[in-house]
């Protein structure tokens, strides 16, 4: 067995598929896309690559759409980690302390995420829609409150608000189940040792649980932000980045200069703005939580 | 700490891939199942054992589209007629689909030997690359040239966009009109259909009196303002001033182009379209006329056919008239929407595909076809040596008259415009019209739009 283990070509052997599948589905694509940043090209097999330096980075930081998006996103994020982390791991402790009907909360929270979004898009269409038959507008006819109906999803002021409200309620779950796993796995004696030390109630969660799942928060919040960074389809199908480019996020932009604008290069730009962003927003993330680290 | 962020940037650059993939992934998909057609493109497609030519055609007739079983029933009787010849069908019908797969298949240099593409400056880069067959040669063939609408292969005549050549074989037609419900016209006190946009207000008035949604409007789909403002625009400024904003002899900026925004609004601001039209699309506007909710609705020719095939019980009860023009503009009375539908040749293609792809679209466009599209289908064609069938509704028969009467047609204003994101400025620029924004500020929009396009043009 240690003879493998010194045995380079074997071990060669063993790293080579993922080496391989890494480098040809991964990191070739990515390498590929920041070289097209750097070129133009109308989409079309003879037409050359045009090198054009910088320029598509220097356009697209001129465009108000793409300036725009960026500060959607932000938000977006923003918004994202404090519904779905926040909330997601709140939900995860109340059903840890819930006596009856666990199986039932957790399929509950799990099942928007096993919805595709085209249909989490219609459902919530419906909810949405800006007639009386809308749930939203008719609840707030039937409670008196007829001057609040909106257009939702049309309405520049609002319209952002619920694609972040709609991301919340599809993954919740997902952070949810992190959160029960987390907590599963809180030593039994560390939890009594605490109840003997009077460490009770919100006491206990603040100094006790949330300390000792926090590396599982960490992850959490870096999954939330590299998941919307990439989130393209709710937007695509619920607004495509409407009403007049007030719910565009960068994926959406990227999404239309490349493949309905023919304009490869700014496409590949904006690609690569969301993974720098992605980088970015990620390690800050991890710094910031990691210096703020609780010890239990 | 560094060890986990080092797997957390590794964890990114997987994600991050996972985004280029969102586009990517159907490009992929796009390729590999055109190459499974055909060898796809302009490259190979001699299928060794039995010596069949194999050429790829690629429509939006594809699924549940109402003109698929056409297509299937063209490409069966072309196989029968050609039995060395193979088509392979590669159509879909959704949009964002179809376009992505086209556009995959040009950028890899798998062109499909036949294709359908909306547009007409937008194929200059395509037909300046060598992307498209001039089809000006085959216009020589007096037996099937002659057969078409007046001036229908003028449209894909690119010379105006600094490209010698005709590109686009015309397949049909769809003028644009107002179909409404006479019933409701009626109980309304409306005793004459409209002609001229004055009128088509007291329509408006008349019809809010009466209780009922004048004028179905789906908005949340963008292309349905684009299309009323196509048609404003046309009965405004002319079918011509399309075509200088395309070639830059006109901005949009003008102070006429902009009144073309102001007048879109105005029908929103005289209560024409329904509650929250921004945010209802183009199925629930067609259910709501279908179901008498809604007594306009403004579309093309291709209704008549959905209109038939619907269970509505006032399938008898609709009609159309012309999308009325302004009494101080009748010099643009007959500037009237007609869209239209062409399908590309490769420009690659050599020897027997060349040939069978030139026959297939001959035979697709010629007489028998485009009338058993007419007859079967109720489409209307791209000729006028057909004829209407005895049996064909009362719609479709006004419907090909009334195409014969349209002296000026054009198509989407943003046809005319080199700039491939024109379409959804202006589409967007009308939504922000309709939410708030002004018709200047939207102005300015599309022609800043145009400026970048042309300023990364060099």
């Amino acid at each position: 067995m240690a003879g493998y283990r010194r045995n380079k070509l074997v071990i060669l052997m063993f790293l080579a598929p993922a080496f391989l599948i890494v480098t040809f589905f991964e990191m070739i694509p990515v390498g590929s896309t920041i070289y097209f940043s750097f070129h133009n090209w109308p989409g079309i097999a003879t037409a050359p690559l045009k090198y054009v330096g910088l320029q598509n980075y220097a356009n697209i930081f001129q465009n108000d759409d793409f300036l725009r998006s960026l500060k959607n996103v932000l938000w977006y994020v923003f918004w994202s980690v404090i519904g779905q982390v926040g909330l997601g791991f709140t939900l995860a402790l109340m059903i840890y302390h819930v006596r009856r009907g666990t199986r039932f909360y957790k399929a509950s929270f799990f099942l928007p995420l096993i919805l595709p979004a085209t249909s989490i898009a219609l459902i919530w269409y419906f909810i949405l829609f800006p007639t009386d038959m809308g749930v939203v507008n008719h609840l707030l006819d039937s409670l008196g409150l007829g001057t609040l109906k909106r257009a939702w999803l049309v309405n520049p002021n609002t319209a952002m608000a619920w694609i972040i409200i709609i991301t919340t309620w599809s993954s919740i779950g997902y952070y949810t189940t992190i959160g029960l796993a987390a907590l599963a796995g809180l030593p039994d004696e560390v939890m009594e040792a605490a109840e003997i030390d009077g460490a009770v109630g919100l006491r206990r969660i603040w100094s006790v649980v949330i300390p000792m799942i926090w590396e599982s928060i960490r992850i959490s919040v870096v999954l939330v932000i590299t998941g919307v960074l990439k989130i393209f389809d709710l937007i695509f199908i619920l607004t495509d980045g409407g009403p007049n480019g007030t719910t565009h996020v960068p994926a959406t932009l990227m999404y239309k200069e490349a493949f309905e604008y023919n304009n490869y290069g700014g496409g590949s730009a904006i690609a690569t703005v969301i993974f720098l962003l992605s980088i970015v927003l990620s390690v800050l993330s991890l710094r910031v939580m990691g210096s703020g680290k609780r010890e239990a | 700490m560094r060890r986990l962020t080092f797997r957390m940037l590794i964890l990114c650059l997987s994600l991050v891939f996972v985004l280029a993939g969102c586009g990517g992934g159907s490009n992929n998909g796009s390729s590999s199942s055109q190459n499974a057609s055909a060898g796809s493109g302009s490259g190979g497609s001699n299928n060794g054992g039995d010596k069949k030519v194999e050429i790829s055609i690629m429509t939006r007739w594809g699924d549940s589209d109402p003109l698929s079983p056409f297509l299937n029933e063209v490409i069966a009787k072309f196989e029968e007629l050609h039995p060395n010849v193979k088509v392979i069908n590669d159509s879909i019908s959704e949009e964002a689909s179809y376009n992505n797969k086209l556009k995959t298949a040009i950028a890899t240099g798998e062109t499909p030997h036949i294709f359908y593409w909306p547009g007409v400056a937008g194929i200059t880069d395509w037909a300046k690359n060598g992307v498209l067959m001039d089809v000006t040669p085959l216009m020589e063939d007096k037996e099937w040239f002659d057969g078409f609408i007046s001036g229908a292969f003028e449209i894909w005549n690119l010379e105006q966009y600094g490209v010698a050549g005709h590109y686009g074989v015309p397949i049909g037609f769809n003028p644009e009109v107002m179909y409404y419900n006479k019933e409701l016209f009626e109980k309304a006190g409306i005793t004459k259909e409209p002609e001229t946009i004055e009128e088509l207000y007291d329509v408006i008035d008349k019809l809010n009196a009466s209780g009922v949604v004048a004028w179905g409007m789906g908005a949340k789909d963008t292309w349905r303002l684009g299309h009323l403002h196509t048609n404003v625009f046309y009965h405004l400024n002319g079918v011509n001033a399309a075509k200088e904003l395309g070639t830059r002899t006109k901005k949009w900026t003008d102070a006429d182009v902009v009144e073309s925004l102001a007048l879109v609004k105005a029908f929103k601001d005289r209560g024409a379209f329904q509650q929250g039209f921004e945010g209802i699309d183009y199925n629930t506007e067609r259910s709501d006329f279908l179901s008498g909710k809604s007594a306009m609705m403004l579309n093309g020719a291709w209704a008549i056919a959905e209109i038939m095939a619907s269970d509505s019980p006032y399938k008898d009860q609709f009609d159309f008239f012309p999308f009325p023009y302004y009494s101080d503009k009748p010099e643009y009375k007959s500037d009237d929407v007609l869209y239209n539908e062409a399908f590309f040749l490769s420009g690659t293609m050599e020897g027997e595909e060349k040939e069978a792809a030139i026959a297939f679209i001959k035979f697709i466009s010629g007489k028998e076809m485009q009338e058993l599209k007419l007859q079967k289908y109720e489409r209307l064609p791209s000729r006028t040596d057909v004829q209407v069938s005895e049996s064909a509704s009362q719609m479709m028969k006004d419907m090909f008259e009334y195409m014969g009467t349209i002296q000026n047609p054009g198509g989407d204003v943003h046809d005319y415009d080199p700039n491939p994101a024109l379409i959804d400025v202006i589409r967007n620029s009308l939504v922000g019209i309709m939410l708030g924004s002004t018709p200047e500020q939207a102005a300015q929009e599309i022609q800043k739009s145009n400026d970048s396009y042309d300023n990364s043009r060099g």
